[in-house]
């Protein structure tokens, strides 16, 4: 529910907004003479022509009302980055921070955590955010990253579309049609970090149009510096995967695939129990495997609207040190996109979802119940209005949910574009969404050792009654693209949050069971936090020639959380603060130099991370290929050139963990 | 129109195509002298600039096929260039694929930026099929027939002469000279 100031707030934004972007406009451009026809003044003289306008970007970004970036393919094969949130680096406002070999901390707009909460991850359509811990486990979120399309990467709510959880953020990432991922490759490469990854792939296409594409990976990969030599955090896994595309009329597309992932995460975690010696460091991997199953119908109507009929199945198994859980999802969703009259472009949806987990766990680790399945219902309607034909228009459309934890919500938006000419645009909204509890919040128990004498233990309970944790965004963006080789990019935002997590100190108790007795201090979740953050993002790309291109990205970040009166929550402020860099920074360039080599440098600055303990540093990635004769490609690639090791996330103590510089060769091979 | 490919944009991407549709302008390119104009009318001239072997040409439909493998970057533009032309005392007909075998049937196959990946395949593919391949950047020193260079604010080509010949395609000795020469052989 939307408190009556905020809602004034956002009538007086879009009121505002609305003014400025209608004012002034230049109206619908004059008629001019038909353009020569160039067709019959000579092959010579059209060499001679200057590039004097802009082809617009295929992916129409200039036509967007949110904050997106897309990253294409060919800047995924030339990053020499090896894993999803590696590649996120790229984008401005998303920090990526790698914690250890197999996991990161990655936040948008803020609120950086291992869990990466607040964001939605999406892969070819299938959610892998997880209900359990309310977040996403990188390290079992891979595909073959030479089959991707592109990954979009939206900052700021998602949630009128996607739902609850893409609050912050929404990452999709979309694999090619197998009718066009054809052929076939071996890929191996070999290094200090990347000891050793091989992949291959092959496609083909049946003489009917059916194009079938299947996959095999496996990487091995060492673990990072250790302060206190411990290097547990090496990991190896084992992917495979197959599509199908087919289109069976001309209207229609079917899509089905699968994937299955087996391999292992080392681990290191102290466990606490209620016997002396009360804990104890348990060194072992995590063993984690699943799969997928996915099916895509889409049809085209005659009259030009269209429809999708979605499903899929996703298991996770994951087995760490202190507790385990499995889960089976199955999610079906419907979409229709029409017009209605002249001026309305209308796509409304729903779905349905269901996903069971089965956790176990051990005396102070626990999930009561220790399994459960939920429901989750939803629709969603958008109409894009125009106001001023092709000039001014308005997108206003709400998603409706329905889950087992906060039962029924509704998260609206209202977006305003204006292109007053066809290379530039003004855009902003407002919008409301929501971060559902999870299971951690309402099932979890925790316990850890606090002083050994008495015993007294500290124990983290989620409650019954946590609610959802609610944004109300303010955004504000303008592209221009001024020369056919220049593209400008840039984001504003005030987000105004309430209601978000909090420990909350309840009153010190003795149990008896489980046996021995011990004392307790009991922190209990809450939602007894509030903050506002505001930023910046620009993005720029230049592109002199066709062989050489530069992008620059700068973004700021200003985090302020405060507790709510009635809160004692005096950790969570600094912790939160402190775990985002106020300024990030990147260039790149990316050049085809003579003689089939490519060389692609960037450089990145990330600011200090106070609650971390992780200073600012600046740091360099360099790849070069050279593309070889009977389709083969070699290539050297380095991470984090510029010092032989350096923190990114909870540095400051004797045993802390440090990204080391990488080194790795590479061979493909495509036939 | 809707939107290929799937994902978060396509909501909103699919929107705006709707919307465009509904009024013709915003979709349109802007007044002036746009890359893939000038890349579009270059595909004109190389029309007239080749010779296809005898018995290539399908002499039922009396066209020449201009194909666009993958993303099309052109929109309208390549449609509108070639509206209405006749080369060889044929007419020029714009087709888009997805698929490479079905692609083969072209005279002259534009492959977008967005099949460098799989350039190897298709080319092995196309085998010696007669069939003038045109690219961006890096195409002609990967195999392909024709690169459009961009260089600053002019719009050039390079020609891989080996890739022409082993195609079966005879090209003019004018449009020889005003591109740049490479070769894919050399290293």
């Amino acid at each position: 529910m939307c408190i009556p100031g905020s809602v004034k707030r956002a009538i007086l934004f879009i009121g505002v907004m609305a003014g400025v972007l209608a004012g002034g406009w230049p109206g619908a451009s004059a008629q001019t003479s038909p353009p020569p026809d160039l067709t019959t003044v000579g092959l010579e003289a059209v060499m001679d022509m200057e590039v004097s306008s802009v082809s617009k970007k295929p992916e129409r970004l200039v036509d967007t009302p949110a904050a997106v970036t897309v990253i294409t393919a060919a800047e995924i094969r030339r990053s020499g980055a090896q894993s999803l949130p590696e590649l996120l680096r790229l984008v401005p406002g998303v920090q990526v921070a790698r914690i250890n070999s197999n996991e990161w901390a990655v936040g948008v707009r803020g609120f950086t955590s291992a869990l990466s909460r607040s964001l939605l991850v999406l892969i070819d359509g299938r959610s892998v955010y997880s209900p359990l811990f309310a977040g996403v486990y990188w390290d079992t979120q891979d595909v073959l990253l030479e089959d991707i399309e592109r990954i979009e990467v939206i900052r700021g709510p998602g949630s009128t579309v996607w739902g609850a959880n893409a609050v912050n953020g929404v990452i999709n990432v979309i694999t090619r049609s197998a009718q066009r991922s054809q052929g076939n490759f071996i890929s191996m490469s070999g290094g200090n970090e990347e000891r050793l990854r091989v992949a291959a792939r092959s496609g083909y296409e049946t003489s009917s149009g059916i194009g079938i594409r299947s996959y095999l990976k496996y990487f091995d990969r060492s673990a990072e510096y250790h302060g206190d030599g411990d290097e547990f955090d090496g990991w190896h896994m084992t992917r495979a995967g197959v599509r199908a595309d087919a289109d069976p009329k001309e209207r229609d597309h079917l899509t089905l695939q699968a994937s299955a992932y087996d391999g292992a995460v080392g681990d290191r975690s102290t466990l606490s129990d209620y016997s002396a010696p009360y804990t104890r460091t348990v060194r072992e991997d995590s063993d984690l495997w699943g799969g997928d199953l996915m099916g895509q119908w889409r049809h085209r109507t005659e009259r030009g609207s269209s429809f999708e009929l979605d499903f899929y199945y996703d298991l996770t198994h994951r087995a760490q040190p202190g507790f385990s859980e499995d889960r089976n999802t199955i999610d079906f969703e419907f979409r229709h996109q029409g017009r209605l009259g002249q001026r309305n472009a209308i796509i409304w949806g729903a779905g349905y979802r269901r996903t069971a987990g089965n956790t176990d766990s051990t005396s102070t680790i626990q999930f009561v119940p220790e399994d459960r399945t939920d429901d989750l219902v939803s629709a969603f309607v958008l109409d894009q209005m125009e106001i001023v034909p092709s000039r001014l228009t308005l997108t206003v459309g709400s998603k409706f949910e329905h889950n087992d934890y906060s039962g029924f919500d509704y998260q609206p938006s209202l977006r305003l574009l204006a292109t007053p000419t066809p290379t530039q645009s003004l855009w902003c909204g407002v919008s409301k969404a929501l971060r559902v509890p999870s299971r951690i919040e309402e099932d979890f128990s925790a316990t850890g050792l606090l002083e050994p004498s008495t015993p007294t233990f500290i124990r983290v309970l989620g409650t019954k009654d946590f609610e959802p944790e609610r944004l109300i965004a303010y955004e504000l963006g303008y592209r221009v693209q001024p020369k056919s080789w220049l593209f400008v990019d840039l984001a504003l935002f005030y987000n105004d949050y309430a209601h978000l997590l909090s420990l909350e100190p309840g009153t010190p108790f003795f149990e008896t069971t489980p046996a021995p007795p011990h004392a307790v201090v009991p922190l209990f979740l809450g939602n007894g936090m509030k903050a506002q953050t505001r930023g910046a993002e620009l993005a720029v790309e230049w592109k002199p020639r066709e062989t050489l291109r530069f992008t620059g990205a700068y973004a700021y970040l200003d985090l302020d959380l405060t507790p709510d009166d009635d809160s004692q929550d005096t950790s969570t402020e600094p912790s939160t603060e402190g775990s985002s860099p106020r300024h990030t920074a990147s260039l790149r360039s990316s050049i085809d130099l003579p003689r089939k080599i490519d060389l692609d440098v960037t450089l990145r600055r990330v600011g200090s991370l106070p609650s971390q303990s992780v200073d600012a540093y600046t740091e360099m990635d360099l790849v070069i290929r050279h593309f070889l004769p009977g389709g083969l490609e070699a290539s050297l690639a380095g991470n984090n050139l510029l010092s032989s090791r350096h923190a990114e996330f909870a540095g400051g103590r004797p045993g802390s963990i440090e990204i080391r510089r990488s080194l790795y060769a590479q061979v493909v091979w495509r036939w | 129109m809707v939107t290929r490919g799937q994902g978060a944009l396509r909501t909103l991407m699919v929107l705006g195509c709707l919307m465009s549709s509904l009024c013709p302008a915003a979709g349109e390119e802007p007044e002036g002298l746009s890359e893939n104009k000038i890349k579009a009318v270059y595909l004109y001239y190389f029309a007239t600039f080749m010779d296809w072997p005898p018995g290539s040409l399908d002499n039922d439909s009396h066209e020449i096929v201009i194909g666009i493998l993958g993303e099309d970057p052109f929109g309208s533009i390549l449609d509108d260039t070639v509206r209405g032309k006749m080369v060889q005392r044929r007419s020029l007909t714009v087709k888009r694929f997805q698929s490479v075998q079905e692609a083969r049937q072209s005279q002259i196959l534009f492959i977008s930026p967005s099949e460098q990946d799989q350039l190897v395949h298709i080319l092995k593919v196309l085998g010696d099929a007669p069939v003038l391949t045109v690219g961006d950047g890096r195409f002609a020193a990967l195999g392909g027939q024709i690169a459009f260079q961009r260089e600053e604010k002019r719009v050039r080509f390079e020609i891989n002469a080996e890739a022409v010949k082993r195609a079966g395609l005879k090209m003019s000795a004018q449009l020889l000279k005003l591109g740049r020469i490479v070769g894919d052989s050399s290293p």
